[in-house]
């Protein structure tokens, strides 16, 4: 099981009371809400087998809380150097040893500047990094997110939608 | 919980209190606590309890349960509060 990360942005913002029951649902979320209320986002560190397996159990409670979701998408870029190592899959001390320059290591990304001084980093940049150093590999999420919100746009249609049954049975033949 | 380490999540409750950001206080059977921002309104629900001391500042963190790791959510309160920093466009 590994925590994957992600965000689901939704329809409108949240009440109280729908909160209150997210969170007895689940809580390995957090939920966002803009500013001037204008958007609202569920964001997400959920233990799973797979990134796919996380987003459907939380596309599922969601839904027994009643909220729409608009799109589901990669998760916010500020990372901590646990984050790195679990998305990495190396341990933290190797994070540390790549941001100190042990071992030969050069251009490891400068930390954000972040209030109270505590050591955060981009996952944009430490990505790239990753890539750049050939260390290891970052498993590429990008199609599984478009086939997630296709999913859920189809999801959001088919009640509008005569011969559904027709239209689905091309998605059954897929692997 | 042998696994959760309590220290990133209170510093950052801390860090979000010296930032400007406030803390709203729940109902104690709320296993959620709400952070907001004075300048725009937008908030941040997290699911822990933030107990206060008499004098309203936070002094404890609990986890609602242990399947969530501190670290994580004290991501996500540094995230918030870094996006809400002063000076910065608030969206």
């Amino acid at each position: 099981m590994k925590v994957c990360q992600f965000v689901l942005r939704l329809e409108q913002p949240l009440t109280d009371s729908q909160v209150r029951r997210l969170f007895c649902q689940t809580s390995q979320v957090c939920v966002e809400t803009g500013a001037f209320r204008r958007w609202s986002a569920v964001m997400v560190d959920r233990k799973a087998p797979s990134l796919a397996e996380a987003i459907v159990a939380t596309i599922r409670d969601l839904d027994l809380v009643g909220l729409v979701i608009i799109e589901v998408g990669p998760d916010e870029d500020i990372v901590s150097s646990s984050v790195i190592a679990e998305r990495a899959q190396c341990s933290v001390g190797t994070v540390e040893e790549w941001s100190s320059g042990a071992g030969g290591c050069t251009g490891f990304p400068e930390p954000v500047d972040m209030p109270g001084g505590v050591t955060y980093y981009r996952w944009s940049d430490i990505r790239r990094w990753i890539q750049s150093r050939g260390v290891m590999s970052v498993p590429e999420t990008a199609s599984l997110f478009v086939a997630v919100n296709f999913t859920l746009r189809l999801r959001a249609v088919a009640p509008h939608v005569q011969g559904i049954s027709a239209i689905t049975s091309l998605l059954t033949e897929i692997g | 919980m042998s696994d959760v380490t309590f220290e990133p999540l209170e510093t950052a409750v801390m860090i979000a209190v010296d930032a400007g950001l406030r803390w709203v206080r729940t109902d104690r059977h709320r296993p959620w606590s709400r952070l907001t921002c004075p300048s725009c309104g937008g908030s941040l629900d997290v699911p822990i309890g933030v107990e206060f001391s008499d004098s309203g500042s936070p002094c404890h963190c609990d986890l609602s349960s242990e399947q969530i790791h501190a670290d994580h959510v004290a991501r996500r309160i540094n995230a918030f509060v870094y996006r809400h920093r002063p000076g910065k466009v608030h969206r």
